[in-house]
């Protein structure tokens, strides 16, 4: 993704976004906030995770990441685009890795905010560190939507 | 102006259940109900399964979990809570109708957002075992599930007490177990069991008559859904010094009402969260 990153760099300047969305996944209902880099048909994210059903306070769990980066069939405008997207999120001594692929839509509201909505299958890990090395891994979905702002 | 609201609209999201309970950490036995909790968009794993059990004893830092238990055609003490097989796994008839090596192979059916996830039914054996092998310090709460198909119920109830006993005995977890059960004849057969150490919970909710019920059998305690109850019925209880555990604790807003009523043990879906109340 770094390769990409820079790719999109050296290619003319893009524009940055914030990306708020909500997502659905092995880890729980959670709350997604990225800063995103935009250049032509590419996306490329990162931001904080904060989990909304198993902590008290947004703050009050250790807040994961997130980090995508998408490709949209028309870079401006309704369309629809691939994604791979990669989170990670822990709590006191385990830890939770997933990684999706998926496709979306982008719906725009304004000249500068859009809506987006995507659905993504991959893998998940959680592990306990500091106790017995027991894992779990598997297959599983993911469901996003959330709002972008560009500005 | 739009700015504002979207400010407005944060600080509302993230002030949503600042409540703080008045009970504190260490008063309070907090419990995976059925392991990490009954499939939710936390809980991806069949309850009673491995998978959910160690998930919410090694991972979520949970007290102990409640499971339930039926007894097997060879008197194998099986985790499972469903009347028969076929409403959550690939097999058929009852529990008690199996030797535990055909109950060996089944496997539940898919929960959550696993896709892949093959669970195969657990004893409690097999709990235990774990238990030791990894030194944990932990709370079991037995729920002797009604096998409403066997015939013989006194008979039934005896071995289900004599294969429950030996297997304490034989792993020594002689203290922090409860057994609860919301049939008083079934659950008075395990009176022998006190001696080890263990309780036993009468499932009902709290009224003069069940307490008098749960007094004449020795009962230690109440298991009952917090919504159920009134801080007379709770007085009532404490009264007669009997214990307090509470279920349907499932999801945030079910917390704070819960706790106000200062239970000895909470039965939870997401123990993350309701470690998070209490300041864990």
């Amino acid at each position: 993704m770094s390769i990409l990153g820079c790719l999109i760099l050296n290619t003319g300047y893009g524009q940055w976004s914030v990306n708020t969305s909500t997502s659905l996944s092995y880890s729980g209902l959670a709350q997604l906030a990225k800063i995103e880099y935009v250049k032509d048909h590419f996306v490329f994210g990162m931001g904080p995770k904060f989990n909304m059903s198993r902590s008290n306070y947004l703050w009050s769990d250790i807040p994961g990441i997130t980090v995508e980066t998408d490709y949209r069939l028309k870079a401006d405008g309704f369309t629809g685009y691939t994604f791979f997207r990669y989170d990670y999120s822990g709590r006191a001594h385990t830890h939770i890795h997933e990684l999706f692929a998926g496709y979306g839509a982008v719906v725009p509201i304004s000249k500068q905010m859009e809506a987006l909505g995507n659905l993504g299958v991959g893998m998940y890990q959680e592990g306990a560190r500091n106790k017995t090395e027991f894992r779990l891994n598997g297959i599983t979905f993911c469901s996003t939507v959330g709002l972008s702002y560009r500005f | 102006m739009f700015n504002c609201r979207l400010v407005i609209s944060f600080l509302v999201l993230t002030l949503v259940g600042c409540g703080k309970p008045d009970v504190q950490r260490k008063e309070v036995i907090v419990l995976g109900h059925g392991g990490a909790g009954f499939p939710g968009i936390n809980n991806h794993y069949a309850p009673n399964s491995e998978e959910s059990i160690k998930q919410a004893l090694l991972m979520h830092d949970a007290d102990g979990v409640e499971v339930d238990i039926q007894l097997s055609q060879d008197s194998q003490v099986v985790l499972f809570h469903d009347g028969d097989l076929q409403t959550s796994t690939n097999g058929n008839g009852f529990v008690s109708a199996h030797d535990w090596k055909d109950l060996n192979l089944i496997t539940y059916n898919r929960v959550g957002t696993v896709i892949n996830a093959k669970q195969h039914l657990w004893r409690l054996e097999d709990l235990l075992s774990f238990i030791t092998d990894e030194n944990l310090n932990v709370w079991l709460s037995l729920n002797v599930q009604p096998q409403s198909e066997v015939t013989d119920k006194e008979a039934y109830n005896q071995q289900f007490q004599r294969s429950l006993s030996h297997l304490l005995k034989n792993y020594g977890l002689n203290t922090k177990v409860v057994v609860e059960s919301r049939d008083v004849a079934n659950l008075a057969a395990f009176q022998p069991l006190t001696g080890m150490g263990i309780e036993l919970f009468y499932t009902k909710n709290i009224t003069s008559e069940n307490i008098q019920t749960a007094l004449q059998h020795d009962f230690s305690g109440f298991v009952t859904n917090y919504l159920d109850e009134t801080s007379e019925s709770i007085d009532l209880l404490r009264s007669h010094n009997l214990k307090l555990a509470l279920y349907g604790v499932k999801i945030r807003q079910d917390i704070l009402p819960a706790l106000k009523f200062s239970p000895d043990m909470v039965q939870t879906d997401n123990i993350p969260l309701v470690l998070s109340y209490l300041g864990e």
